[in-house]
């Protein structure tokens, strides 16, 4: 029940662009499920990912989402290896100074700034299954500030199919939005008030820019302009 | 029945026009005069300027969070059965808050505890970290109360239309086990809030990380300075809520910050019903009268008054707010664009002894750390001058105050 055959030419095929937030990193997948992503990857894909321009078809929600994820990716073993620069008064906690005190576990980096600090960061997962059960996906590069992968918190899907047929399970910020970047994936319903961010531009924005989130309160995506609690 | 009490209610405000009318009159108006509620919150408001007041402002109209559904959720509390098996499917035996009670003094009492303990004031998925094993809930300062199947940190499942969410209620943040029990209201400054955020998404070293326990930074500022947890069984004695004194206090002001604080950590999705806003601010309002008074007759009585008197007043010792400048604390929480008044409330200091951070942003730990020269934390240095054996009197006196 661990990871998944990688396919590094695969990879590279399928690496455009990058997750909304949380690194630069992407998944890969299975040559099996190529041809699927092939043929919905307009244009880029990452974590599985699919970013759709064009509105083709419709579903229970009357439109796709631009971001969805068709299918489970397994995420690479690459992680950035940049050079550790830590200045002489760093202004923050320093609990590493190289990537070679990152031993705790795979794929240790020393990443930090002035604001977070230095610390290790790992690969927490290679794949949603090596995340608890539940409703989990393994975000590749998703991790805070850090490219990192790691096992987001629960929502209600790993992949389009369980959202039923013609479903979309599309990645989803908490209530810190762009702070903390994507936190769990959720279905679209037919309850949702918006699909994508663009739906939101026409929100209120005196108290943030808005963007289309789920909402696990009324259950549905809502746009919201919340950064963090208050 | 409700209903018709409350009908009731409005028709004794009036027929006593003369009369200037009480509290649970008040209350009938809030719920039921749209125009009352406005006014409720406009009067409350310090500093129309900031971010909190100008949200509410803009947005507590009828036409706004007054057309949001009203949210009373099937719930049942978490218990320690629950760790490790994740969400529960709803079942019958859940239920809403019964909200039909008259509208008097017990029964709005009495909502208001069941509202305390059980309605979910804020959906957080991030939870389901917490209670992935026996010992998560220790992990991120989460009470159990009690032995065997006991309740887990005042945490509710709630029953939403996307499915079943972990939810907090007040009781999470403002409720402290001590003996047998737990003591209602007082402050649970060993959650630690961001710890639980950080674990959520995969061990992240966000700022919400170096809140540390009891601490949470409710501001959307996009500056760190989390507030400590307050002591909400002192909240009567407060002349300004919120740390950085931002709303001018009755228990009508607090009825509309509690509405609105439900409306807004549901991300402007929901609200809460009115009678339960109320009811949940009557009780904090009654939950004073268990707080010990202060022994003015001891010797540390006298040494109180000499040296904090001035702020910390009467039997409430509370008082005015305080400017900034003049309290020389960490001025990072008054200073929020968000809340900011220019000043720090003077916060009771009835029930002081059960708190375990002290000041604005939690940065003293105990009375014996705010009353010590050496301290590293600035400001508030009242009480230095004192000899070794007043500065005994004025900490058995303080220690009196659990």
């Amino acid at each position: 029940m661990r990871r998944k055959t990688l396919t590094i030419l695969a990879a590279t095929a399928l690496s455009v662009g990058a997750c909304a937030e949380g690194g630069e990193r992407s998944g890969t997948t299975d040559t099996t499920q190529i041809d699927s992503l092939v043929t919905d990857t307009l244009p880029g894909d990452t974590n599985g990912i699919v970013e759709d321009t064009a509105v083709s078809d419709t579903t229970t929600t009357g439109r796709v989402p631009l971001k969805h994820r068709p299918e489970a990716v397994a995420c690479d073993h690459e992680r950035v290896d940049n050079v550790v620069s830590i200045p002489d008064n760093p202004g923050a906690p320093v609990d590493c100074e190289s990537h070679d005190d990152c031993v705790g576990g795979e794929n240790g980096r020393c990443v930090g700034n002035t604001h977070d600090g230095w610390y290790c960061t790992y690969d927490r997962c290679f794949g949603d299954g090596d995340c608890s059960p539940g409703a989990q996906v393994c975000e590749c590069g998703g991790g805070f500030r850090s490219d990192h992968n790691v096992c987001l918190g629960q929502g209600n899907c790993q992949v389009d199919a369980d959202c039923g047929a013609g479903g979309y399970c599309s990645p989803s910020y908490g209530d810190c939005g762009d702070y903390l970047g994507v936190v769990a994936y959720y279905c679209h319903t037919d309850a949702d008030e918006c699909i994508d961010d663009a739906d939101c531009d026409g929100e209120p924005s005196s108290f943030g820019t808005p963007y289309c989130a789920y909402n696990p309160t009324a259950g549905k995506w809502m746009c919201s302009s919340q950064q963090c609690a208050g | 029945m409700r209903r018709v009490a409350l009908a009731l209610a409005l028709v004794a405000v009036a027929a006593c026009a003369d009369d200037p009318p009480g509290d649970l009159d008040l209350g009938a108006r809030y719920v039921a005069e749209p125009d009352y509620r406005r006014d409720v919150l406009v009067r409350s408001l310090v500093n129309p300027d900031n971010g909190y007041s100008a949200l509410r402002l803009e947005r507590f109209t009828e036409e706004t969070w007054g057309a949001l559904p009203v949210w009373n959720p099937r719930v049942r509390p978490v218990r320690a059965s629950d760790l490790g098996a994740g969400r529960p499917p709803p079942d019958p035996s859940w239920a809403p808050i019964d909200l039909d009670v008259a509208w008097e003094d017990a029964a709005l009492t009495s909502l208001g505890a069941r509202a305390f303990t059980d309605y979910p004031a804020q959906v957080e998925p991030a939870l389901m970290v917490a209670l992935e094993d026996a010992d998560g809930p220790e992990r991120f300062g989460l009470w159990i109360d009690g032995e065997g199947d006991a309740r887990v940190g005042g945490l509710v499942w709630a029953e939403t239309p996307g499915g079943v969410q972990p939810a907090f209620t007040c009781a999470s943040c403002h409720a402290t086990p001590a003996g047998d029990g737990l003591v209602l209201g007082a402050p649970n400054h060993a959650i630690d809030y961001g710890a639980l955020l950080d674990a959520s998404h995969g061990d992240a070293h966000t700022s919400a990380g170096r809140w540390g326990p009891g601490r949470v930074d409710v501001t959307p500022d996009e500056l760190s300075n989390p507030t400590v947890i307050a002591d909400l069984r002192a909240v009567r004695f407060q002349e300004r809520l919120n740390r950085a004194a931002t709303i001018d206090n009755d228990v009508m002001a607090l009825t509309a910050r509690l509405e609105t604080a439900v409306i807004t950590n549901s991300g402007q999705a929901v609200r809460p019903p009115r009678e339960l806003a109320f009811a949940l601010a009557w009780y904090l309002w009654g939950l004073g009268d268990d707080l010990a008074t202060p022994d003015w007759d001891s010797p540390g009585g006298a040494v109180f008054q000499r040296e904090c008197g001035s702020c910390h007043r009467g039997d409430g010792l509370a008082g005015p707010p305080i400017a900034l400048s003049a309290i020389a604390t960490d001025a990072t929480v008054g200073e929020s664009p968000w809340r900011g008044t220019g000043s720090y409330q003077t916060t009771s200091l009835r029930g002081v002894a059960s708190r375990g951070r002290l000041l604005a942003g939690g940065g003293v730990p105990s009375l014996e750390a705010l009353v010590d020269p050496s301290r590293a934390e600035g400001g508030h240095r009242y009480g230095y001058g004192l000899d070794d054996a007043d500065r005994a009197y004025l900490l058995a006196f303080l220690r009196d105050l659990p």
